[in-house]
């Protein structure tokens, strides 16, 4: 998926737009968070959910949708590799959506957890990368983001349990929105070789 | 005292006042006005104090009001009474931080108002704001600053502000008094987004703002120490290596953005880094290689990084070293050498120890160097005389070489060749007064005195450990001829001797050296050496001692110093100098015990010794005086006496000291038995001959293997008994002898020589014939070999002084054969006359 994203062709106006240095200097801090936030959710994961079989490496996505249709856990949007089809503009407007929602449900299920510092820690490097996403869209003038706010999604968690499955279901879907967005900020990243490979 | 207790009073009363105004229906009796309760220190301060009309203390007479602050009151001069219920002071220049101004009246034993008036300065701005993030959990931004330098006397609040861009979100941090840092919590700070941060200090007298910081929280992160993973090197790349390296796992993240790497290499052999460190400005942690050039060919080096976000921030902590190996090329440079000769006296060739170091220009671009030393010969070739790792080297040559060559070679080539000029050595002395003093921890400080110049092309220094000699611990340093010290390095240790020479050289030859010894720093030697009594006489003792060993000297010896006291008696010391191990312990107590131990003395410090008893012999010179004057007088004395009887009773001192022998013709020998002469000399056969006493007959010539000083004796002894000596002689051994016939033929003498013994108790007596009948001189058919001496058990065989002795005499007479054995002429008659019957 990987190589698919840097061969896919870049529209004309978005091309120019990645080539900038300045675009690029956000782009590898953005990459940077996504790295960071990927770093950290094993670690999250295992500070708030103590419910053995909540694993993080399961695809428990599709075993607990009804519960996450419960709750009240909406879908991350779905972020492809940008290309003449899925533009930068749209790509850059699924991450900020995707980090948003993200971040509003980390919020929300935060003050139900007895340990939140790895939590908000995780919530402010959604936030930082959300901005930087921004940036780039500021730069692309062809979507003025709204101003960044710490909505926080309504969800329904009567129990401990909710609690719990709703934390989990928030970070492996976080997981793998974040894999997305690596993904996608890879290749738009011109300084990205071998060394990607390296790495 | 009275200050506080005033202040007491106003406190009360100022208290009674404001209690009368909560109280709603009693009002206070006056009122302060002033310009500010609170003024910066030093400025005047105006107040307005106005009594009530009808306050009971003033009421139906005229007051005058008075000002006090604190416990002083304040001159009238100050104070302008605009009725006699108003009054308006003015303090021009309040210089206290915290006073009571009061008002009152009847001078000032009623205090009707006051006012607490404090002072200070305005706060100053906060100084040197630094902020640092923490990417360890919990996330923080920690920010810490200064107060002002100057005191302000006044309560003053910080508090920290903070200003996100792009999101406008603000913070404020206010802060308790005295806290001057805040850590800014993770949700509070963005990432990759510039923050302004400042501080306010706040009092009643000012606002004070520090100068704003504004930086993206990332660059003000201290990184964790990264990690060098490899350190190698890439063919053909010479001088050059190739660090990978990585940043921390819980910073790996970072990896797609700008940092600063520094590296710095230090050679394996070497203590210290390169400086400055190299600096690469931007690197990728994607890409985490990083190439080092102009290095050192074939030189391992040890090498050690740091990073920080890109151009700014502070550096993260140096990694662990890793070391690698530059690619070898062969030696270039030369060394620098330094050639001891001697004529080597036996085979005509010259010994030559030869040492050498690298120059500053060497470089041995290789791990691992040997050197060759080369002779040329005769063949135009060149011989090699040494090959080694190490840096010197032994060997003879031939006293007609002139040069040697010293080259260096690794496993890629080898260096170019040293010459080496062959110095004769010459008799020619260039320097005197050597000295060597420590110039710091780790250096000598060499200076000499040139001698003679002409003809001198330079110096040499060398010096070593005294307490290793092998030859590898020899280092040298070449002095250009016109300087005359020298500052010598190396790892010197402290305690421990180093000899240091210095050679002149001259364009023939190179002179003797002058040598001096050296320590770096001296302390107390680790041992005392025991002190051993070396002679005793009369009140005096000698005590000498070992040198200390070289190793536990620690320094020089300054002196010995032996301590010594009898009991209750005050100390006394005697003191020898290094070279001198000896020293007398005069005027002792002879009938005392003493106490004495020894203190060595270093230049660095001293160490006494353990204690020793020292007891003299009891005796003194007066008991020698009288036993010596007391054995003179009974010598005399018996000397007197013994002469005297001599003389007074010359007969019967005969019949009583020599024996009564026999008349052969009118008696049977058989019948003489030896009761007879036990009778006559009824002492004798108990009576061991002195040992030390000389004794003989004097007719017979002493044998020769008496001793000089016997023989003396003998011959001295021998004046006064010529005359018995002579009469009785028949020996066979004198044939001119003559025989006289008298009326008493003496048979024998026995001579008391010259004694050192005690004076015996009995005399010692003659042995004597008083037979008138020639009795030896017709005896010709008997010529016994020789005289037996009077024999016993104790008896040498060097105290036969009449020939051999008899060996075979049998063990076990006793009694009579003794008797026998005193006379010994008679004896042989008896047997012979047994044989013939």
């Amino acid at each position: 998926m990987a190589s698919a994203a840097r061969s896919a062709p870049l529209p004309e106006s978005g091309s120019a737009l990645v080539e900038d240095p300045r675009f690029q200097e956000i782009l590898q801090r953005s990459r940077s968070l996504t790295q960071k936030i990927l770093d950290s959710i094993a670690d999250t994961h295992s500070s708030c959910v103590h419910t053995e079989t909540l694993k993080l490496d399961s695809s428990d996505i599709g075993r607990f949708s009804t519960m996450a249709a419960n709750i009240g856990i909406p879908s991350a949007p779905v972020l492809s590799a940008v290309s003449e089809n899925f533009t930068l503009e749209t790509g850059l407007r699924v991450m900020h959506d995707g980090l948003q929602l993200h971040q509003g449900l980390l919020s929300s299920i935060a003050p139900r957890l007895a340990e939140k510092d790895k939590v908000v820690a995780l919530m402010s490097d959604v936030r930082d990368l959300k901005i930087q996403i921004v940036k780039m869209q500021k730069m692309n003038q062809s979507h003025i983001a709204a101003p960044p706010t710490l909505g926080s999604v309504e969800l329904r968690l009567p129990g401990e349990f909710e609690v719990q499955v709703a934390a989990h279901l928030t970070l492996v879907q976080l997981q793998a929105f974040s894999w997305d967005v690596a993904r996608c900020l890879r290749s738009l990243d011109h300084s990205a070789g071998d060394d990607d490979n390296q790495s | 005292m009275m200050t506080s207790a005033w202040m007491l009073v106003i406190a009360v009363l100022v208290d009674s006042a404001n209690g009368a105004r909560s109280q709603g229906d009693i009002q206070p009796c006056a009122r302060i006005h002033t310009s500010s309760s609170v003024v910066p220190l030093g400025s005047p301060v105006t107040a307005t104090c106005v009594i009530r009309e009808d306050c009971p203390l003033v009421i139906g007479q005229a007051v005058h009001i008075e000002w006090r602050l604190g416990s002083e009151l304040i001159l009238n001069s100050f104070a302008a009474n605009e009725s006699n219920r108003v009054s308006r002071i003015v303090v021009p220049s309040f210089n206290r931080t915290e006073a009571l101004l009061v008002c009152c009246i009847q001078n000032c034993s009623q205090v009707v108002t006051g006012v607490q008036i404090r002072a200070g300065y305005p706060p100053e701005e906060p100084q040197n704001l630094t902020c640092e993030t923490k990417f360890s959990s919990p996330s923080s931004l920690n920010c810490e600053w200064e107060p002002g330098q100057r005191d302000t006397h006044l309560p003053t609040k910080y508090s920290l502000h903070t200003e996100i861009r792009d999101i406008n979100e603000n913070y404020t941090y206010k802060l308790p008094p005295d806290v001057h840092h805040y850590s800014i919590p993770r949700n509070e700070f963005v990432l990759f987004n510039d923050i302004k941060i400042y501080v306010k200090a706040e009092n009643d007298l000012g606002v004070a703002t520090s100068a704003p910081l504004v930086f993206d929280p990332v660059q003000a992160a201290k990184f964790d120490q990264p990690s060098i993973e490899t350190v190698g090197v890439e063919p053909k790349r010479l001088g050059c290596l190739k660090l990978k390296w990585r940043m921390s796992q819980q910073q790996s993240w970072l990896s797609h953005n700008q940092l600063s790497l520094e590296v710095r290499l230090r050679t394996a052999d070497s203590d210290q880094m390169s400086d400055p460190p190299i600096l690469v400005s931007q690197v990728r942690p994607t890409k985490a290689v990083t190439e080092c050039c102009r290095l050192l060919h074939g030189t391992r080096y040890l090498a050690q990084i740091r990073v920080r976000y890109y151009m700014q921030g502070p550096w993260s902590e140096w990694s662990s070293s890793k070391s690698g190996v530059t690619l070898e090329t062969a030696p270039t440079g030369r060394l620098d050498s330094w050639m001891k000769v001697s004529r080597n006296h036996t085979s005509k060739n010259l010994d030559i120890q030869l040492f050498w170091k690298p120059s500053k220009q060497f470089r041995a671009n290789g791990q691992s160097l040997t050197y060759v030393v080369l002779k040329p010969n005769p063949r135009g070739k060149r011989e090699r005389m040494c090959s080694t790792n190490e840096k010197w080297c032994a060997f003879q040559v031939s006293g007609r070489v002139r040069k040697v060559y010293l080259s260096a070679v690794n496993s890629v080539g080898e260096s170019p060749l040293t010459k080496i000029r062959i110095y004769q050595p010459k008799a020619h002395t260039a320097i005197m007064d050597v000295t060597a003093f420590p110039h710091n921890d780790r250096s000598f400080l060499v200076q000499w005195t040139a001698e003679v110049t002409l003809g001198l092309t330079d110096y040499v220094v060398e010096w070593k450990p005294l307490l290793n000699l092998d030859l590898s611990h020899i280092r040298f340093e070449t002095v250009n001829k016109n300087q005359s010290s020298l500052i010598i390095n190396g790892s010197f240790e402290p305690y421990k001797p180093y000899g240091i020479s210095v050679y002149p050289r001259f364009k023939d030859g190179m002179g003797p050296p002058q040598t001096v010894n050296a320590y770096l720093r001296q302390k107390a030697p680790s041992v005392v050496p025991k002190i051993q009594i070396k002679k005793t006489w009369c009140s005096d003792i000698e005590v000498s001692w070992d040198e200390i060993p070289l190793q536990q000297r620690n320094g020089f010896i300054k002196s010995y110093q032996v301590f010594y006291w009898e009991e209750n008696g005050s100390v006394q010391v005697e003191r020898a100098d290094a070279e001198d191990r000896r020293v007398i312990l005069k005027n002792l107590n002879t009938a005392s015990t003493y106490e004495a131990f020894m203190m060595v003395s270093t230049f660095g410090g001293s160490l006494n010794g353990s204690t020793i008893y020292v007891k003299m012999n009891s005796f003194d010179a007066l008991t020698v005086v009288i036993t010596v004057t007391a054995i003179g007088v009974g010598l005399a004395f018996l000397i007197i006496s013994t002469i005297w009887t001599c003389f007074s009773k010359h007969k019967k001192l005969n019949g009583y000291m020599w024996p009564v022998v026999p008349d052969p013709a009118n008696s049977s020998i058989k019948k003489w038995s030896s009761e007879s002469t036990q009778f006559t000399h009824p002492s004798w056969d108990n009576e061991e001959p002195n040992p030390i006493c000389l004794s003989h007959l004097s007719f017979l010539d002493l044998p020769t293997t008496l001793s000089k000083e016997e023989d003396d004796i003998w011959l001295n002894s021998s004046e006064d008994t010529s005359d018995l000596g002579e009469s009785i002689c028949g020996s066979p051994f004198i044939p001119t002898y003559s025989g006289r016939n008298s009326e008493s033929v003496p048979y024998a003498t026995v001579l008391l020589s010259s004694c050192n013994d005690p004076v015996p108790d009995e005399p010692h007596v003659y042995l004597r014939s008083e037979s008138t009948q020639p009795l030896l001189e017709t005896e010709e058919y008997f010529t016994p070999k020789c005289y037996q001496n009077v024999a016993n058990d104790r008896m040498s065989k060097e105290q036969c002084f009449f020939g051999p002795c008899d060996d075979d005499i049998p063990e076990g007479e006793e009694g009579p054969a003794i008797v026998w054995d005193d006379f010994p002429f008679l004896r042989a008659l008896a047997m012979n006359e047994s044989e013939n019957d």
